[in-house]
């Protein structure tokens, strides 16, 4: 019988992430991996798109997160989870057919290296004079949505019956936008 | 127009199981699903899940699905004590078993210990006579096994000119009999057209520890890919010709290469190692008519490279619209 001084339930992520990496406790693990089993089983579903696999494929992610969570530096548990569940996602595609999806594969983890694991996520003031030209080097859809978004509070649905822009597009501008942005206003800062 | 801070960081935490079905049917307020969204753009964890569920196929049953996951992740961690615990008890049970045995049979032991000396006797010279029939190959086996079946199935593509790898042939005649067997057959077939004087060679003694590699480039425009920017400005004025072949293919120029190399005496006495490119050119009939070091390295190698092409198999022109012209081929000669 184990006795928690503090209940994992009370925990937030990060801590949770500690008290795992410092006790080996599965308790710890068990209420990390039921907070985030949704969006496994979600980013598993939209990889696999099947069912059966995404469920397989989220169970076996347990069984690594065990290994991989002791040893692995995590500053932002959601971006490195990401990585993971998308490599093992992968790992099951190779499985399933080595030959056919071996270019699609290669060419997925070479993405994946290149992930950001949102560590460099400083929230400081930019100063208006970095993010105007920022902003004005963006694509004209990128900014239209970017603006609509930030500055209008619009949602995405919103934005999208504005541009007259697809949800899909808007989403993806949307997504490629801050991304962009963000890039350049470090980039900016760097320099500065 | 209003001035908004615009975050960096993602805000907010991430969605829950409701959020992410709600948000997926659009059944949120427009406050709501901003305020989702502020999080879901910097987010890949919850935008990917969500691009998950929005396919209809899988939004009726993610709720029970995402119950089945979490029950059998629950159930195999409470199972695993299970084996755990009995794990532990089946080997107490052993090791009484055994203390028991050894206990009331002594007089057996030392029979049980003869018996084991014997047995990892036995099992010694197999061991032993590994190290031995891998010296007495070795040489060979390194340079040959590995290599060879790489290079057969390269062999091809060289004709479309891409650049090959480092290959290491191995020596003819010890080599033969340690190849596998289809490397065996292609190297009985290209034998077959390498030169007479190449056949008499065989016997000789080769340079054993001089591996020479050749490395062919096409003039064709990949050869713009492979050679180096200095390069570039030496090939270009001749990459319209079409590309030369040897006759007998690479395999037999870089067999040539191997049994008649003579490391330049300077070369090796300053350790002097690399490759010598050469350009080659070749008369419509096939004739050697200028040999180019467009890469040297000086000592007697950039010599002892052309010599080898002089003296190595024959060429044959490139063709345009199937008569043969002045054609040209870059040739690596490796000295190591």
């Amino acid at each position: 019988m184990k006795i928690f001084l503090t209940n994992p339930s009370s925990l937030s992520d990060d801590e949770l992430v500690n008290k795992y990496q410092s006790t080996g406790d599965m308790d710890y693990l068990a209420e990390l991996f039921s907070r985030y089993v949704h969006l496994i089983y979600g980013v598993s579903l939209k990889y696999l798109g099947d069912r059966q696999m995404a469920e397989d494929t989220s169970m076996e992610i347990f069984e690594v997160l065990k290994e991989k969570l002791r040893n692995s530096e995590i500053e932002n548990f959601g971006g490195w989870l990401f990585v993971l569940v998308k490599n093992q996602c992968l790992m099951t595609l190779r499985k399933k057919s080595r030959q056919e999806e071996k270019e699609k594969e290669s060419v997925l983890f070479m993405e994946s290296d290149s992930v950001e694991h949102h560590s460099i996520e400083i929230d400081y003031e930019v100063s208006d004079r970095i993010l105007r030209d920022c902003l004005s080097k963006l694509s004209k859809e990128q900014r239209k949505c970017i603006e609509l978004f930030y500055y209008e509070e619009k949602c995405y649905k919103q934005v999208a019956n504005l541009t007259g822009y697809a949800l899909k597009k808007v989403k993806s501008y949307l997504q490629n936008g801050k991304r962009n942005l963000k890039n350049c206003i470090e980039h900016n800062r760097e320099a500065a | 127009m209003k001035q908004h801070k615009i975050h960096l960081k993602s805000q907010g935490g991430h969605l829950t199981q409701e959020e992410l079905i709600s948000y997926s049917r659009a059944d949120l307020g427009i406050d709501e699903m901003y305020r989702l969204e502020l999080h879901i753009i910097d987010c890949e964890l919850c935008s990917t899940a969500l691009e998950g569920i929005e396919n209809s196929k899988f939004a009726d049953t993610f709720d029970s699905d995402v119950g089945k996951i979490k029950a059998s992740v629950k159930s195999s961690e409470e199972l695993r004590l299970g084996p755990f615990h009995l794990g532990a008890a089946a080997a107490f049970l052993i090791i009484a078993a055994v203390g028991i045995v050894f206990l009331t049979r002594k007089p057996d032991e030392t029979m049980l210990a003869e018996t084991k000396v014997e047995n990892i006797r036995e099992s010694q010279p197999s061991y032993q006579q590994a190290p031995v029939v891998t010296d007495s190959i070795g040489q060979v086996e390194n340079s040959g096994k590995e290599e060879a079946p790489v290079e057969l199935e390269e062999e091809p593509q060289q004709v479309a000119g891409s650049e090959t790898k480092p290959e290491i042939e191995p020596p003819a005649v010890t080599g033969v009999t340690a190849q596998p067997e289809s490397a065996r057959r292609v190297t009985e077939d290209t034998i077959d057209e390498i030169a007479t004087e190449q056949l008499a060679d065989v016997n000789n003694a080769e340079p054993e520890e001089e591996l020479i590699e050749t490395r062919e480039l096409s003039a064709a425009p990949s050869a713009a890919k492979a050679a180096e920017p200095s390069d570039l400005n030496q090939v270009q004025p001749v990459v319209d010709l079409p590309q030369a072949e040897i006759i007998g293919g690479n395999a037999s120029l870089r067999r040539h290469i191997r049994k008649n190399i003579q490391y330049p005496e300077e070369a090796e006495a300053n350790n002097i190692k690399g490759t010598v490119t050469l350009m080659v050119t070749v008369s419509p009939k096939g004739a050697i008519t200028d040999i180019k070091v467009l890469e040297g390295l000086g000592y007697g190698c950039d010599e002892e490279a052309i010599r080898l092409i002089q003296t190595g198999p024959g060429w044959q022109a490139g063709e345009v619209n199937g008569v043969p012209v002045v054609s040209q081929r870059e040739v690596e000669v490796r000295f190591r």
